[in-house]
C-alpha cells in the first residue's frame, strides 16, 4: 500500500501547478477554515506540501487530499519535527488548535480518493509558540447554574428546608411523552400571541404552546440526529416562567424525566425516572439522588410568540392539545399569578423588588457574576446589547414587541471578537457582525464568511425577576 | 332514660349533619372535628364518651362546577381516629373537647413514583355550649349556642427532611376559632321526629409555619331525624360549606375555595341504654370550586359509639 500510494502522489505531482522553492518553508501544520494544511511533509526521502478538506459531518473526523505538492530543494527544508506519512500512518506532531499544541496520527482509510481517518490526537502540553496567531482566554460558559463544587448532606446538595411540597403529588401535573404535532392549525387553540418554546433540532423545528406547557410542566420528546432517535425533556415552570431542553443521558435505560411535585424556589424539581433523582430546572442539575450534582446536556430553545416563530420558522410544527388529558388548556392554571406581584411559595430574597416580580428577564451567570436583561427593553425592533459579564463578551439580541431575547458569547474559537449590529425583517436572521455574517436567532450563521458555523450559545434562559433573584441574589441589572 | 335515651339519640343524629370543620386545606382533607362532638343537651353531671372513625376519599377533579375525568388516575384519601367527651357542666352549660389522630395517602396511577403517606396527632378542639331552650314534653323547640377553639397540638411537619404540602398534615399548624349554633324543632310531642339545623363558622386568622392560613369557614346543615321503635333512627340532610381561598404570606393560593352542597344520611342503633352506633356518609350533591382545577371530595363515610357515663 506504502508504495502505491507514493505512487499516487507522484500522479499528483504530475498535475501540481506549482512547486516551492529555495527558502525554508514555515513547517507548523495549522487551520485555514476546513482546510488543514500540512506545509511540509516527508515521505520516504522526499518531501510534499500537502492540503486536506477536512469533513466535519464525520466522528472519527475524515480528511480528504485535495492538493499535493512536491518541494524542490529538500535540502533547504528542516524536516525536524515535520509531517510524515509512514506506512498507512499520518503522523503531525504538533498543529495549534485554538492556542492549544496537538499531535495527530490518521490511518489511510482510501486510496482513491486519498481519504484519512483520525487515529489519535493528545495535547502536547506545549505552550503554543508565540508566533500563533489563535492564542486568546475565553472564558466558558457555565455548565449549569448550580453552586460550583457544592456539598452534600443528607443526600442534598441544597437545603432540603427550602424545598417545597407543591401539593399535586409526584407526576400529579402529568409529563407528556412524544406529544402530538400539527401544522393545521385548527387542531389548536392558538393565538398569535401566545407564547411558545421553539426548538429547533436540524431540519426539526417544533413550537410548544405554553398554554399546554402550563398544565404539563414536562414534555419527553424524540428527535431524529443523524439516523439516530435521541430522547430529549422540555420543561416549562410556569411559576418561574423559565422553559429548557435537556438531551437524554446516553448511558440510561429510561431517559425520560417526571415531576416530582417538589418546589425549590418556587421553581419546577424534576425527578429521572432512571434513578429517581432530583433535578432543579433552573440549578440545571441534579440535587439528590445517585445523580446528585450532575448536569445535563442542553439544547438551546427561543421563547417568544407564536407569530414570531411562526415568522422565523414557517414550516414549524406546533404540539396540539390532543394530550391523552382533559385539561382546560384555554384556562391559565394560576389566576393572575403571572401579572401580578403575588407569590405562591416561601422563596429566598422575596423582597427584593428591584423589577417587578413577574417581569420576564434574560440572565446569564458566569463564573460568580450573574446579570440580567428585561426582555421588555428591548424595544419594539430588535435591538443589541454588547456586553461583558465575568470576563465573557456577550452580545444580547432581542425585542420587546416581539417578545423573544437570546444571548451568545461573541468571541469566537479563533479569538476574534465580533461586533454586531440587529437586522430588521428577516427572520431568522435577527444580526450581522463587522465581517458580514448575517446571524440567526439560534446563533447560526447563515450567510457570509462564517456561513455554517455557530456562535458559542451562553446558559442563559428567560425567567420571572422573582425567580431569578432568588436563585442568584446580588444580579446585576442591564 | 328511654326518654333520655331518645332525647340524646336523636340529637345524636342531628349532630352528624352538624358541619365538619375540617382539619386542613383548599376542598380536600378534613377530619371530621365538630361532628364528632356530641350535640345532644346534658343534664349537669352527665358525661358522654363518642368515638369516631372516618374514611374521606378526595379524588373527584372538579373545574368550577364541572367534573372533570382524571387520566393521571390520582387517589387521595384521608382516615380520622376522632375521641370526644361531652361533660355537663351545669344546668344548660357543657363543655366538650376532642382530640384526633389523622392519616393521610395520595398517589397517581401513571406516576413511577409510589404512595405518600403522612400521619400523627391531629388538632383538638374545646367546645363551651349554652343551651337556653331544651326539647321537652312541654317545650318542641332547642337551641344551643357555643363557642370554641380549635389548638393545633398536633403534627404539621410531617414528610421528613422535605415537609408535605399543608393538606398531607395531620394538624392544620394554627389556632381557629369557633362560633356554633344549633335548633331542633320536635314535630310531636315524643319528638320521635325532629328538623335539625345547625351553622358554625370558623375563624382561621393565624400563618402556620411555613407562612400558610387556611379560609375562614362556615357551614350550615339541615335535616330530619327520626327514632324507630326504641333502638333504631335514622337522619338525613344536606350540608353547606364555603370557603375562601387559602393564602401564604397574605397572597391568595389559586385553586383554593369555593362551595359544597353534601348528602348527610345516617342510621343509628342502640345496643343499650348507654351505648349507641351509628354510620353515616357523606355523598357530594354539588358543588362550585374557585381556580381552574380542584380535587375535592368524592365520598365518605364514618363509624361512631357513644357511651354515656
Amino acid at each position: 500500500m506504502k508504495n502505491r500510494t507514493l505512487c499516487f502522489l507522484y500522479a499528483q505531482l504530475a498535475l501540481a501547478a506549482f512547486s516551492y522553492s529555495g527558502a525554508t518553508q514555515a513547517q507548523s501544520a495549522h487551520l485555514e477554515g476546513t482546510t488543514l494544511v500540512l506545509p511540509v511533509v516527508t515521505a520516504a526521502d522526499k518531501t510534499f506540501r500537502l492540503e486536506f478538506s477536512l469533513d466535519t459531518n464525520t466522528s472519527p473526523l475524515q480528511i480528504s487530499l485535495i492538493s499535493a505538492v512536491e518541494l524542490s530543494n529538500p535540502d533547504s527544508i528542516d524536516t525536524n519535527n515535520a509531517n510524515s506519512f509512514i506506512g498507512t500512518t499520518l503522523s503531525i506532531p504538533d498543529i495549534s488548535v485554538d492556542g492549544a499544541s496537538f499531535r495527530a496520527d490518521f490511518t489511510l482509510l482510501s486510496e482513491n480518493p486519498i481519504i484519512f481517518l483520525l487515529a489519535d490526537a493528545a495535547e502536547n502540553g506545549i505552550q503554543a509558540p508565540e508566533n500563533t496567531p489563535n492564542a486568546c482566554s475565553r472564558p466558558a460558559p457555565d455548565l449549569s447554574h448550580g453552586p460550583n463544587n457544592a456539598a452534600v448532606v443528607s443526600g442534598f446538595s441544597v437545603d432540603p428546608s427550602k424545598i417545597q411540597d407543591g401539593g399535586p403529588a409526584p407526576d400529579g401535573i402529568p409529563p407528556l411523552t412524544n406529544p402530538q404535532f400539527t401544522q393545521n392549525l385548527e387542531l389548536t387553540g392558538i393565538f398569535p400571541d401566545s407564547l411558545v418554546v421553539g426548538v429547533k433540532v436540524g431540519d426539526d423545528i417544533r413550537a410548544y404552546p405554553h398554554q399546554i406547557l402550563d398544565w404539563h410542566e414536562v414534555v419527553n420528546d424524540t428527535f431524529t440526529v443523524d439516523g439516530q432517535q435521541q430522547q430529549m425533556t422540555l420543561s416549562y415552570c410556569p411559576l418561574t416562567g423559565s422553559a429548557m431542553m435537556w438531551k437524554g443521558f446516553a448511558q440510561s435505560a429510561n431517559k425520560t424525566f417526571g415531576t416530582s411535585g417538589l418546589l425549590l424556589n418556587s421553581n419546577l424539581v424534576m425527578y429521572d425516572r432512571e434513578t429517581n433523582s432530583l433535578w432543579s430546572q433552573m440549578l440545571e442539575q441534579s440535587i439528590r439522588g445517585s445523580a446528585v450534582l450532575d448536569i445535563p446536556d442542553k439544547v438551546q430553545v427561543v421563547e417568544t410568540t407564536w407569530e414570531t416563530w411562526q415568522a422565523m420558522y414557517p414550516e414549524t410544527i406546533l404540539m396540539t392539545e390532543d394530550t391523552g388529558f382533559s385539561r382546560p388548556y384555554g384556562t391559565y392554571p394560576y389566576g393572575s399569578f403571572r401579572t401580578d406581584q403575588s407569590l405562591i411559595f416561601n422563596v429566598d430574597n422575596m423582597n427584593d423588588l428591584r423589577l417587578h416580580r413577574k417581569a420576564r428577564v434574560l440572565g446569564i451567570n458566569v463564573g460568580d457574576s450573574s446579570k440580567v436583561y428585561p426582555v421588555a427593553d428591548f424595544g419594539d425592533s430588535i435591538s443589541l446589547i454588547h456586553d461583558q459579564v465575568g470576563g465573557m463578551d456577550v452580545v444580547a439580541a432581542g425585542s420587546a414587541t416581539q417578545n423573544f431575547a437570546v444571548l451568545f458569547n461573541r468571541q469566537l474559537e479563533d479569538c476574534t471578537t465580533l461586533d454586531f449590529t440587529p437586522v430588521q425583517d428577516q427572520l431568522p436572521v435577527v444580526m450581522t457582525d463587522n465581517e458580514g455574517t448575517q446571524w440567526d436567532v439560534f446563533g447560526n450563521g447563515i450567510s457570509g464568511p462564517r456561513a455554517g458555523t455557530k456562535l458559542e450559545k451562553t446558559n442563559s434562559y428567560i425567567a420571572y425577576w422573582f425567580a431569578w433573584t432568588a436563585f442568584f441574589p446580588g444580579t446585576e441589572i442591564n | 332514660m328511654t326518654i333520655r335515651l331518645l332525647a340524646f339519640s336523636l340529637l345524636l343524629l342531628a349532630s352528624l349533619l352538624l358541619t365538619q370543620a375540617e382539619a386542613a386545606t383548599c376542598s380536600c382533607a378534613g377530619a371530621p372535628l365538630l361532628s364528632s362532638i356530641d350535640s345532644s343537651s346534658t343534664e349537669p353531671g352527665d358525661f358522654f364518651f363518642n368515638y369516631t372513625t372516618e374514611f374521606h376519599e378526595m379524588s373527584d377533579l372538579v373545574e368550577g362546577t364541572k367534573d372533570i375525568r382524571d387520566e393521571s388516575r390520582r387517589e387521595r384519601s384521608s382516615t380520622s381516629q376522632v375521641v370526644s367527651g361531652t361533660y355537663g357542666l351545669a344546668d344548660r352549660w357543657s363543655v366538650s373537647g376532642l382530640l384526633s389522630y389523622i392519616e393521610h395517602s395520595r398517589s397517581v396511577g401513571t406516576s413511577f413514583l409510589g404512595e405518600q403517606n403522612t400521619s400523627g396527632l391531629g388538632d383538638a378542639v374545646v367546645l363551651l355550649r349554652y343551651t337556653p331552650s331544651y326539647i321537652t314534653p312541654f317545650s318542641r323547640h332547642e337551641v344551643s349556642l357555643g363557642i370554641g377553639v380549635r389548638l393545633p397540638v398536633g403534627k404539621d411537619d410531617a414528610g421528613g427532611l422535605i415537609v408535605q404540602s399543608e393538606d398531607m398534615q395531620p394538624s392544620v399548624g394554627s389556632q381557629g376559632e369557633i362560633l356554633w349554633s344549633s335548633y331542633s324543632y320536635a314535630f310531636n310531642q315524643a319528638s320521635t321526629l325532629q328538623l335539625n339545623l345547625s351553622a358554625n363558622y370558623t375563624f382561621n386568622n393565624e400563618e402556620n409555619d411555613r407562612n400558610y392560613s387556611f379560609s375562614d369557614e362556615f357551614n350550615f346543615a339541615v335535616g330530619i331525624s327520626q327514632s324507630i321503635g326504641t333502638r333504631f333512627g335514622y337522619s338525613a340532610g344536606l350540608r353547606y360549606r364555603t370557603t375562601d381561598a387559602d393564602e401564604r404570606n397574605g397572597f391568595e393560593i389559586p385553586n383554593s375555595g369555593g362551595e359544597w352542597l353534601d348528602f348527610v344520611p345516617a342510621i343509628q342503633y342502640g345496643i343499650s341504654d348507654d351505648l349507641t352506633l351509628s354510620l353515616s356518609g357523606r355523598v357530594p350533591v354539588a358543588r362550585d370550586l374557585e381556580g381552574a382545577l380542584q380535587f375535592t371530595t368524592s365520598y365518605s363515610y364514618a363509624f361512631s359509639m357513644t357511651y354515656a357515663l
